[in-house]
Order: C-alpha cells, then structure tokens, then sequence
C-alpha cells in the first residue's frame, strides 16, 4: 500500500481546523477515515522516529507528528522565548 | 532600472535556549546584526529564499518553485510564531514569475501562502514592525527530485535579471536566502552536525565563489550535510542574483542541541 495514506493525514493535522483534536480525542475514528493499513495504525501508535519511519512518513512531517503528540517536542521547538524580545523592537 | 542592494543568507529555526543560553543569544544577535545591515541599505523589499515545510507545499501538490504573489502574507503559525500580517509586493513577483518563464523556469504561484518559520522567523526578528514587504520564494527540498543546486542558482540569475531589467528605477531590492547549515533531521545520522560543510558552505560564499557548490549532487549534499542541509540551495539561489559579490560570516555555532549548525552571512557588492 502507499504510504501517501498515512503522510496525508499527518500533514493535515495542522491544517484542517479540528481533526488535531480529533485525532487526540478518536484516533481510530481518524485512521478509519484516511484509510490507514494495520501496520501504519501501529507506526502512528508508537509515534517514535523510527517507527514512524518505517509507517512510511516523510522525515518532515516526522516532525509535524511529533510537534502534535510529544510536548516535549513542542516545548522544545518553539520562539516563545524569543517572541517578547521581538516585541520590544518593533 | 532596480537595483539589488543588499544580499545575505542566515538559518531559520530557534529552539528553547534552555541548557545553551549564551550560543542562543549569539545566534539571536547575529541575525538581528544581519538584519541591520540589511535594513541599512534601505531596501523596497526582501525576497526572502526558503524551503516551506510542508505546511504550504506538502505531498498534495509538490511544486519545485513557488513565488508568493499576494498583496499581505500571514505567517501559518508554526513554533508558535505569531500569526501578524506583512506585506507582499506583487509586481516585482509577478514580474519574476514571467521573466523565468521566459527564461525556462515554469514556477508555481501562490496567493494564499501561510509562511512558515523559514520565511517568518528571520523576519520577525530582522523586521519586526512588519514594515518591510517581502516576496516568498519556496524552494522544495522536501520533494523527489529535489531542485538541483546548478538550477536554483540559475534561476537566482533570472531574479537578478528582472530587478536590472524590469523594474522601475530607483527601486531598491534585498534577497535573504534562509535554511540550513548542516543538518540530519530524522533520518540516519539524526543529530548530527558537520562543523566541516557548515565551514566550507560558508567560505564558499564570503569568498564570492560558491560555483563548486553547484556542482554537487543533491544526494552529494545530503551525504555532507544531511538532508537539511540541502537547504544551502536556498543560499545558491541568492548568491545567483549577486554574482561575484563577497562578504563576511556574521556568525556561527554548531548546535546539536538542536540538531543543526547555525550560521549567517552577507555579501555585498565590488566596490
């Protein structure tokens, strides 16, 4: 099966107004509804790098993924300690 | 007759400065300094050079080029990046767009681009009263094949061509190339950071003669630099629309804390 399945809905997560939550909330119901294949189910599931890299999913929206689910991730990536700073210039 | 003022390249990604407190500020104040010196040539507008990361261009429609030709841009909001307007500048992109067709380039056109923190996180810093208008330039790395280094640099010479020929007198243009340095990001090697094509990358501009670099493959940049480092075509693309200009490395630090080399420059004109 093409991984384009399980690399659509991921780069929808942050796009369609919604489905993130969705997704959090009835992942089944998410995976059901772009058609995601058993082993692609279980890549997202574990949401690791790795295997998300073995579900198919493009190292990019690897990232996406991440930034949804871990908030470790989110954290860690972000400007919001920058953003004041910034601020003040303007 | 424009006339392209000013010219630079930075990296485009800021994490937690938690645990590197004093690299992040280095990082923080040399694109800022990049900025000034920008913003000092007293630019009409900036075309800021980037990859989108498929919050624009993703695996729906995979466009090699893609020009911004609207009248306002709101950034799309990742890391948090607030969702302010700037302003676009539709007939220098429009005018860019016509003259690569001309010139064997068919590019992608956008008018509803959201940009993400390739385009919007140099400019929140470089420009953050959202003054400047810009010209988003998205170059997808993220696609196979990916737009190979020799090309991106010859369409930089076609963007340089529509300023000097195209473009009304007395305006003045910037180019920002943004991306990179060196960096493995989810794949084999994630994490890494090559001190050594990061410092080679930007010899080769400051000195003025980035040519070798375009003739890399793309897999050959990967192999140095990571798949994120292919984002150096960005900076091929600027130093295409500035020919034989030369500068200075306005900072550098390796930062594997956040899974990449970080480093700007710019390139100014022979006297």
């Amino acid at each position: 099966m093409s991984s384009y399945a399980v690399n659509r809905l991921v780069q929808e997560l942050f796009r369609q107004p919604g489905l993130l939550e969705r997704f959090r909330e009835r992942r089944g119901e998410v995976y059901d509804e772009y058609g995601l294949d058993p082993a692609q189910r279980a890549g997202l599931d574990e949401g690791t790098p790795p295997a998300l890299a073995a579900a198919g999913v493009h190292p990019i929206l690897q990232m996406h993924f991440l930034l949804a689910s871990n908030p470790d991730v989110a954290r860690l990536i972000t400007v919001d300690a920058y953003r004041d700073d910034a601020a003040k210039e303007a | 007759m424009g006339r392209l003022v000013a010219a630079g390249a930075c990296s485009h990604i800021l994490m937690s400065p938690q645990g590197v407190e004093e690299r992040a500020r280095a990082i923080v104040s040399g694109i800022r300094e990049l900025g000034r010196r920008l913003v000092a040539k007293q630019p009409d507008l900036v075309v800021v050079v980037s990859s989108d990361h498929m919050f624009n261009v993703n695996m729906s429609l995979q466009a090699p080029f893609c020009v911004g030709v609207a009248d306002e841009y709101v950034p799309f909001g990742d890391m948090d990046i607030p969702r302010e307007p700037r302003p676009g500048h539709r007939a220098i992109a429009e005018a860019f767009v016509a003259q690569a067709a001309r010139r064997g380039f068919d590019l992608a056109k956008a008018e509803e681009l959201r940009p993400d923190h390739g385009v919007a996180l140099p400019m929140m810093l470089i420009d953050p009263a959202r003054t400047l208008p810009i010209v988003p330039v998205l170059i997808n790395i993220n696609m196979e094949p990916v737009p190979g280094p020799a090309r991106c640099h010859a369409l930089g010479g076609v963007l340089r061509e529509t300023i000097d020929t195209l473009r009304p007198a007395g305006e003045r243009i910037a180019v920002l190339a943004t991306g990179g340095l060196s960096h493995w990001l989810n794949i084999p090697r994630h994490g890494e950071v090559s001190r050594a094509f990061d410092q080679e990358v930007l010899g080769s501009f400051v000195r003025g003669h980035p040519e070798q670099l375009t003739r890399l493959t793309p897999a050959e940049i990967v192999e140095q630099g990571g798949n994120g480092g292919l984002e150096i075509v960005n900076w091929l693309f600027m130093a295409g629309a500035a020919p034989g200009w030369a500068g200075d490395i306005v900072y550098y630090e390796e930062m594997p804390e956040w899974f990449t080399g970080m480093g700007g420059l710019e390139l100014r004109e022979a006297a």
